[in-house]
Parts: C-alpha cells; sequence; structure tokens
C-alpha cells in the first residue's frame, strides 16, 4: 500500500512536470537583480542551471558581485532592483527507512531574501536572510573590500559568510541539483566534533586572483559546543582554511583544492579536540553538455586522551550530469561513499542518487531527486524530494 | 536657364546638407540611448567599454541596420543562445540605437 501511494506521489509529480512543459509561460519580466542590472539572460553567469555558475558567474563573484573590468568604477547604488532579489523553495518530500517513520509531507523550505552588489568602486556587500522551516532564520552578512587590476587583484572578506561549499568553483558551487555531495554536507568522522565543510562561520578571508585562479586564506571561529559557526566562540583558538582554486575552461568546470585545520572545545568535558580536513574537487564540462565531478577529503580529529585513540576518515563522490538541449534538462548520477573510521569495519556509509533539473524560463527551476542510502552498521533509507525553486 | 539649373543645384545641396544634418542628429540620439542603456557595461567601442558581450567597434561592417533592430527587439529570435535580453525602448528609439551602431564601421 505505501508502495502504491509512493507510485502514485511520482505519477501526479510526472504530469506535474508534464503540465509545466507543455505550458510553457510567457516570458517573465521579474528577473533576479543582477541579470536586471546587465540586462542579461541567467545563461551569462549560469551553467548548466540557475543557480550554478559558469566560469564568468564565478569571475563575477571573485570580482564582489561586479564584473573585474568593472574594478574602480563608481556603481549605482541607487537602483535598488539592481540589488534586490527573493528566493522562495518549496518541496514534496518523501523517505522511508528501517529505523525511522516514513515520511511524507509537502514543505516550504525557506524564503530568502538578497541585497547584495558593488557599493562603492571598492568595497562589495552580500546580505542573505533566508527564513528556513520551523522559523529557522540563518544570516549570512559580509563585506568585501577590493583592490588591484582586473586580471589580478586582492579582496578582503569579512562577516559571517559560506566559508567555501556553495561559493567555490565546480563541485562546491551549490549542486544542479537538489541535494549536496556528502563530503561537504556531512561529518566525517565518528568523533564528536561537529564540524561540516558547508557551515557559514564568521570570521575574515583574505583572497588574491590571478586571472582564473584564487588563493584564498580563512580565519574564522570555528565550531560552538552546539555545532554553529554563527553563534560565537567558545576558546581563543582559531580555525584555518587555505583554498586554490582554477577555472579550467569558460563553460563550469573547475579545480579546488583545500586544506582545514580546526579547533573544536567540547563543553561538558572541557576538551579540546584538533582535526583536519585535505582534499580536493574536480568537475570538467565536456562538448555536448556531458559533466563529470568528483571530490576526495582525507579526515583526521586528534581527540583528547581520555577520549580514545585518533580518529582517520576518507570520503568521496563521483557524479556525472547530462545536460540535453532539446527539452532543455539535465540529468544527474551521483554516488557517495564515507568511511568515518578506518579503523573500524563495517561502518560505512553510501548515498545513490538520481535527479533530473528542469529551468522554466527564466525564474523557475524544477528538480526531481531520489536517493537510496545504506549505512552497513544501520538502515538502508529511500527518499524522494521534488523541488520548485523560483528566483526574482 | 542657368539660374534655373544654379537653384535646382543649390536646392539639391540644400537637401543633401538637411538630410546628413538629420542622420547626424539620428546618430547622436542613438549614441545617448547607448549611454542610457548602459551597454558599455558589457561591450566596448574602440576599447571603451566592458567585455562581457561583444567588441562593437567594427558592428556595423558586419550586422546591416535590420538586423540589429531585430536583435535589440529579441535578441534570442536571431541568434538563439544569445546572453543578452531585449531592450525595453520604443521602436523609434531602437531604430535610433540600430542606426548608431550600423555606423560603427572601421
Amino acid at each position: 500500500m505505501k508502495r502504491r501511494t509512493l507510485w502514485m506521489i511520482i505519477a501526479a509529480l510526472c504530469s506535474a512536470l508534464e503540465l509545466v512543459w507543455g505550458l510553457q509561460p510567457p516570458p517573465a519580466e521579474a528577473i533576479p537583480a543582477w541579470a536586471r542590472q546587465y540586462n542579461a539572460d541567467c545563461g551569462l553567469c549560469h551553467y548548466p542551471a540557475v543557480p550554478r555558475l559558469n566560469a564568468m558567474g564565478y569571475r563575477f563573484r571573485w570580482a564582489g558581485f561586479r564584473m573585474p573590468e568593472e574594478l574602480g568604477q563608481e556603481p549605482d547604488v541607487t537602483a535598488v532592483g539592481n540589488y534586490l532579489s527573493a528566493r522562495g523553495r518549496g518541496r514534496y518530500v518523501y523517505a522511508d527507512s528501517d529505523q525511522t517513520e516514513t515520511v511524507s509531507e509537502f514543505q516550504w523550505h525557506d524564503t530568502t531574501l538578497f541585497y547584495a552588489g558593488a557599493i562603492t568602486p571598492h568595497l562589495s556587500a552580500f546580505n542573505e536572510l533566508e527564513w528556513e522551516a520551523e522559523d529557522d532564520v540563518s544570516l549570512v552578512a559580509q563585506l568585501q573590500w577590493l583592490s588591484g587590476r582586473p586580471e589580478r587583484f586582492t579582496t578582503v572578506r569579512a562577516g559571517q559568510f559560506h566559508t567555501l561549499p556553495r561559493v567555490g568553483v565546480g563541485p562546491l558551487d551549490r549542486p544542479t541539483g537538489i541535494s549536496t555531495p556528502s563530503i561537504f554536507s556531512e561529518r566525517l568522522t565518528t568523533s564528536p566534533v561537529p564540524f561540516r565543510l558547508s557551515d557559514d562561520q564568521r570570521g575574515i578571508e583574505v583572497a588574491h586572483i590571478m586571472r582564473t585562479s584564487r588563493l584564498a586564506l580563512q580565519v574564522t571561529n570555528g565550531l560552538d559546543a552546539s555545532g554553529s559557526g554563527t553563534a560565537g566562540d567558545q576558546d581563543t583558538a582559531k580555525d584555518v582554511l587555505l583554498v586554490y582554486e582554477r577555472l579550467l575552461d569558460e563553460a563550469a568546470s573547475g579545480l579546488t583544492l583545500l586544506g582545514y585545520r580546526g579547533v573544536w572545545h567540547d563543553g561538558l568535558t572541557d576538551d579540546d579536540y584538533t582535526f583536519y580536513r585535505y582534499g580536493g574537487a574536480v568537475n570538467k564540462v565536456f562538448p555536448g553538455g556531458f559533466d563529470v565531478l568528483g571530490g576526495y577529503v582525507r579526515s583526521q580529529d586528534d581527540l583528547p586522551s581520555v577520549a580514545g585513540p585518533n580518529l582517520q576518515a576518507q570520503a568521496f563522490f563521483v557524479e556525472l550530469q547530462q545536460y540535453l538541449r532539446r527539452p532543455d534538462i539535465i540529468v544527474l548520477g551521483r554516488y557517495d561513499w564515507i568511511e568515518p573510521d578506518r579503523d573500524t569495519a563495517r561502518d560505512r556509509r553510501q548515498r545513490q542518487t538520481l535527479g533530473i533539473v528542469k529551468a522554466v524560463e527564466r525564474y523557475l527551476r524544477l528538480a526531481l531527486e531520489g536517493q537510496r542510502s545504506t549505512d552497513r552498521a544501520a538502515a538502508t533509507g529511500y527518499a524522494l524530494t521534488a523541488e520548485a525553486m523560483v528566483n526574482f | 536657364m542657368a539660374s534655373h539649373a544654379i537653384s535646382r543645384i543649390g536646392a539639391g545641396l540644400a537637401l543633401v546638407a538637411w538630410a546628413a544634418a538629420a542622420s547626424a542628429a539620428d546618430l547622436k540620439a542613438g549614441r545617448t540611448l547607448y549611454d542610457q542603456h548602459r551597454c558599455a557595461r558589457c561591450h566596448a567601442i574602440n576599447d571603451q567599454g566592458g567585455k562581457t558581450g561583444p567588441d562593437l567597434s567594427r558592428i556595423g561592417a558586419l550586422r546591416d541596420r535590420e538586423w540589429l533592430i531585430r536583435f535589440l527587439k529579441q535578441p534570442k529570435s536571431v541568434i538563439a543562445d544569445a546572453k543578452m535580453m531585449p531592450v525595453r525602448a520604443s521602436d523609434a528609439e531602437l531604430a535610433a540605437l540600430a542606426d548608431y551602431l550600423a555606423s560603427l564601421k572601421p
């Protein structure tokens, strides 16, 4: 019965997608702020679909949300519509596993306001206020100072920001589909350290951009006892992230190498944990719209002596995407693999993801993702997520 | 007879001068629209302007006025994967902008 219900829901979602395919709405007047500013189509900076960027989009972001050749030029800050954007995401989620209750519900994932762009010839701002489900509110607020020439410049970014995932290149940009690779969005070890690479943090970043490369050093508070990077600092130690990024072509191919050293203070036991993450991610977009993405992260958590021996872990993912020009859709498949403790057998976690993404005109994106998760120590789970995302 | 010819030549010259003046005015109007729509954010003319879009210094030698008007009205109708959005302006303004662009020849 459960399975029949699931298939009925899938059929209904497919019908809804088909309906949207068939009823292409007229061109929308409302387009996001920066596209309005440059009177440009989304495809100028995004590939293969919003919100993932292409090389032009990466350079635009590196230059503080302006074209690099506009460095030093006075922006028109009175045009509020060129700075203000909104996003909404609604979802249907079905999840079933051996160990948890079955979930079948419609969700309003978030409503988000952006006010961002170049505010002086050498200063940019990015503010993102996201109301999430269950009244959680998250804030990204940063100032970015820029100095140099279009082909070679230095930036200093300070505030409460996305550290690397969602603002990196290639696989470290926002995902084409709905979910983010596990190596960035999940805890990679079994120690109490609650660190995830995708956590927002407070701190400062110095970066140097040379045409297609970017070298950045971040110093941040790190995470508090609850695992939040935006709720203050519990110790005087700072976390450090060193990143090298390189654009590999004008499509959306990119390479990232990263090293992270953090210190987490356990408020209950008053112990400090030092942890390390090293790795990289790369993707290549081939002619014809075929995209191969992958990433690997090696982890080490140095535990206090009372907590046991140090932990070593590793994780990787591989993703394939194909952009089909005629129906204007992207199909994708991803395999995530996490070994959270190399000395413990039967603790590997794996996830297979299949998805399809369809951009409808310039403001609406529809996506459907199915996932199968297996945890050798625990359970097998299935999830289906359908998402409608609107940007204007 | 001679005075007749002279007056005809004078009238012809006056017409040419008027047409040239009108054309110059149209080009000036087109240039003003180019500035008002901030086309230079993405396009360069003689090395002045952005590099996001194609250089327009020789666009008049590559495209004619009618093609330019069609493109300005609806870029994707002419180039399927064009990244520019339609220019929001009246037909007369688009014609003036196209006249200006068509005049850009080496």
